[in-house]
């Protein structure tokens, strides 16, 4: 094997985590050496082997590339140390927050062109380290390069976006799925979905791109669609209420497991959609909310009427992310009214007068 | 064609030797002034419903050539750009801030509204639609299918009736093979559906333990649901609850699914990990790496690593990969030469020397299936 | 097909003469027929073979190359921020020589920074253009004589 390339920080696990590495040492190896030794790990084909050259005159510069990097990543550990020894002497809340805001942003800097952590967060997305700084960076961009975009454009052509809340300034990404099916798949926003799908709790995962040590969640799932018959218009009810959920970055999900050993983080439980006939179809809103205290009060909420403008007001919240699916009356509707010992759906004109 | 060759040069020569006069056709001007034949009569275009005027759904409110008011709230527009109302209300003739450049007209839905509407208020919107009361005129347009629907439900139904037959197959099976595993349980139906569920939940992509934890959760989320609706009083729901705990416990440790969704007896995970070892030793035993092998002993180390309940089904693949290869490695030994009559010739390209080479092999190197 | 003059040539017993329908020449817009056909070459060929080929990486080699483009990118930005520190700490030099000019003597002050229309360069370099000149060299140039010192 040829010499490793790296002289410093970045083949030093002391202090650094082990998950900025990478696991596979077949490719370990290639990205530490200025050429591919054992030819390219990830072409699995044989003949795709033989075929493969690599740039020529890459192997040359490469470690002086990486040396540079290295170096930069170095100066940055240091600032680091000193930001850290500033932290601990200092009294000042304010100050120790921008100092901490500053030593995360370093952290990210100093990770950044790292080209073991640039392979994981390229191509092992699915099993990034959530603790690391730098691959909440990746994972940022690469939820603003796609997911965020879609969430808010099937928010506001919904109109979720203004019929719940105002407006939405996404810093999470929520992700749903209903897991007591045996069809298992994270549900894209605005979808339609049977009610079969939906009789029972969702599971969520909120994902947080800064750093997340047992932060406090409220979580609404609203029907702004709900037919109000005295105004002739509708009126919003809240189908799921979950507050004080604690998170971080390792465990993001609100899954059943969670729900059943803290009971006392439902304050409204799960009611399914179900749309009477010819309502069209409902928007069901779920509303992640990031909390500074515990809430209060909260067990004399009504599901019916329900102003949730109102709600954050009163508990002072403000929303950090959202998600939306859809729901319309079909002919399993009235077994799940049924199981959950609601009347007997109403059945509405076709046609609107 | 063939025919006429003879008689065409000369006709065409003698054409070409004839003078040639240019024919002129006959044309016409047909242009006359040019603002002749151009008027007709007004199109009545102009608006049709002023402001503050009460209308109802479809009413025109203005015929435009081009979008010069353009659709505002509760309006709509047609081929011919007339805007029309969407809903019952009183016309208003707006301009919004969001398109200083445009004129809307708009119908808000009570006579004291003004338009646009504010932006980051809820929209504003009327339901429009009436509770049938009367049950036979009910409960027909609850039967009401679309064509679509109509069209595709016996499809459906019939798919439906089949899963369920299969499903209850599947259940008799599972009920059966409970005695087989000395599973012992008050209700064995309970005990079955369980199984099945647990199986859906695997097939479906969940690991064990998640298939059996949800299984258990839907039951349990089942029986509260029947307890709230007061089918149960509270000491039959707390009953039901330690039955269905108990039975759960009960089949949980005698029987689990492995990863090809067979029943097998269940097993901790140090049991699962003592059974690998033993079955990878005793492929060793029977197997050397890189020598060939018969056809027996590779049906039986398939058998050994296929145990029901050792590997899941990537190390399977492993396990294949490493004693069982398709082809034997380019090892010195492995290698015959061109005298071998029995050698399998294969002609491959050499990348780097740029040559085809050609690799004789005994055929023992290939896997006999 | 009407563009070209077409010959009919009429049943030959009632006639002897040809009759030539002639409408107005057209005249072909656009390109030239020779042009046209290099044109219709080149369309045949795949838009891949006019471009220069892709390179294909594997994945380790995709992360060295973008590991070896930031570092470049690096290098150079710390270089054009020398070179821009270097600039700027000139025109601060020059700045406080005027000052204290300004302060010494109003009058030669005036003298040095008085604007001198068409006198942006030293005479001896030749005024920058698109294209070389005509006379690659001046062969009677004549080096400006150095005074020497008389003895």
């Amino acid at each position: 094997m040829s010499s490793t390339v790296s002289k410093s920080i970045w083949s030093n696990f002391s202090k650094r985590s082990q998950s900025l590495s990478l696991k596979n040492k077949a490719l370990k190896t290639a990205l530490l050496s200025p050429d591919l030794p054992f030819g390219p790990a990830s072409l699995k084909k044989r003949s795709s082997k033989a075929q493969y050259n690599s740039p020529i005159g890459l192997s040359e510069i490469y470690p002086l590339a990486y040396q540079i990097l290295e170096q930069e990543s170095v100066d940055c550990y240091k600032r680091i140390e000193k930001i850290e020894s500033k932290i601990s002497t200092t009294q000042d809340q304010t100050l120790k927050e921008e100092l901490n805001d500053l030593k995360q942003q370093l952290l990210v800097d100093a990770e950044i062109n790292n080209p073991e952590v640039i392979y994981n967060a390229n191509y092992a997305t699915n099993s990034l380290d959530r603790t690391q700084p730098v691959y909440r960076h990746y994972l940022k961009e690469q939820w603003k390069s796609y997911s965020r975009m879609l969430t808010m454009q099937r928010l506001e052509s919904l109109s979720v976006i203004p019929d719940t809340l105002p407006t939405l300034d996404p810093q999470v990404d929520v992700q749903l799925k209903f897991p007591h099916n045996n069809v298992e798949r994270w549900i894209e926003p605005g979808t339609l979905l049977s009610s079969n799908a939906t009789c029972k709790p969702p599971l969520l995962e909120i994902v947080e791109f800064k750093e997340s040590k047992n932060d406090l969640y409220t979580v609404l799932m609203v029907d702004p669609d709900t037919p109000d018959l005295t105004n002739d218009s509708f009126s919003t009810t809240l189908h799921w209420g979950l507050k004080d959920v604690q998170l971080s970055n390792e465990d993001p999900i609100i899954d059943a497991k969670k729900l059943v050993e803290n009971p006392d983080y439902e304050f409204i439980e799960y009611l399914p959609p179900v749309p009477e006939k010819n309502t069209g179809k409902h928007r069901l809103a779920i509303w992640v909310f990031r909390q500074n205290e515990k809430l209060s009060n909260v067990t004399e909420t009504s599901r019916e009427f329900f102003d949730i403008r109102k709600f954050t007001e009163d508990h002072n919240l403000v929303p950090i992310g959202a998600h939306v699916f859809r729901s319309i009356w079909d002919r399993n509707t009235e077994n799940v009214r049924e199981t959950y010992g609601l009347p007997k759906g109403r059945i509405f004109t076709r046609e609107r007068l | 064609m063939f025919k006429n060759v003879s008689v065409l040069p000369s006709t065409l020569l003698n054409n070409f030797i004839k003078p040639i006069t240019q024919i002129r056709f006959a044309t016409k001007r047909a242009a006359g002034s040019k603002t002749h034949m151009q008027d007709s009569r007004g199109k009545r275009l102009g608006p049709k419903k002023h402001e503050g005027q009460q209308v109802t759904t479809g009413q025109i409110l203005l015929r435009q050539r081009g979008t010069k008011w353009y659709p505002g709230t509760n309006v709509g527009i047609g081929r011919d750009h007339t805007l029309f109302a969407l809903e019952p209300g009183f016309v208003r003739y707006y301009l919004d801030p969001f398109h200083p450049k445009r004129r809307f007209i708009g119908v808000a839905l009570k006579q004291e509204d003004r338009l646009p509407y504010p932006h980051f208020e809820p929209s504003v919107r009327r339901f429009g639609r009436e509770v049938i009361e009367n049950p036979y005129r009910a409960e027909k347009e609850e039967n009401y299918m679309s064509r679509k629907e109509s069209l595709e439900s016996p499809a459906l139904i019939k798919a439906k009736e089949d899963r369920i037959l299969k499903r209850n197959e599947k259940l008799k099976n599972f009920i059966d093979s409970l005695k087989e595993f000395g599973v012992v349980v008050a209700d064995s139906d309970i005990a079955g559906i369980r199984l099945l569920t647990i199986d859906g939940f695997m097939r479906g992509g969940k690991t064990l333990e998640d298939a059996r934890f949800y299984t258990t959760y839907n039951a349990l989320y089942d029986l509260k649901l029947s307890f709230k609706r007061g089918e149960l009083n509270e000491n039959e729901y707390n009953d039901k609850i330690n039955q269905y705990n108990e039975m759960s416990k009960e089949l949980d440790s005698k029987i689990m699914f492995d990863s090809k969704f067979r029943l097998v007896k269940n097993m901790t995970i140090e049991e699962i990990e003592s059974l690998q070892n033993e079955i990878i030793n005793e492929l060793d035993s029977i197997i050397k790496l890189n020598e060939p092998i018969n056809k027996d002993i590779r049906q039986k180390a398939l058998k050994l690593i296929d145990t029901p309940g050792a590997f899941n089904l990537k190390k399977q693949v492993l396990l294949k990969r490493k004693y069982l290869k398709q082809v034997l490695p380019e090892l010195d030994t492995l290698v015959s030469d061109e005298k071998d009559k029995n050698a399998k010739v294969t002609y491959r390209m050499n990348y780097e020397t740029r040559r085809v080479d050609v690799v004789y092999r005994p055929k023992s190197v290939f896997a006999q299936l | 097909m009407f563009s070209r003059q077409t010959v009919s040539s009429i049943s030959s017993s009632s006639s002897n003469f040809i009759k030539q329908q002639i409408r107005n020449k057209r005249t072909r817009a656009g390109l030239s027929p020779e042009v046209q056909r290099v044109v219709s070459q080149l369309s045949v060929l795949s838009a891949g073979r006019k471009q220069p080929r892709l390179l294909k990486l594997c994945n380790e080699d995709y992360v060295k190359h973008l590991t070896v483009t930031k570092a470049w990118s690096l290098l150079r930005r710390a270089k054009k921020q020398e070179h821009e520190e270097q600039l700027k700490k000139q025109y601060e030099s020059i700045k406080e020589a005027n000052e204290d000019l300004k302060s010494v003597n109003k009058a030669l002050f005036e003298v040095a920074n008085k604007p001198e229309f068409g006198r942006r360069f030293p005479l001896e370099i030749r005024v920058p253009t698109d294209y070389p000149t005509r006379q690659l060299w001046y062969y009677d140039y004549v080096p400006p004589a150095v005074e020497t010192p008389e003895k």
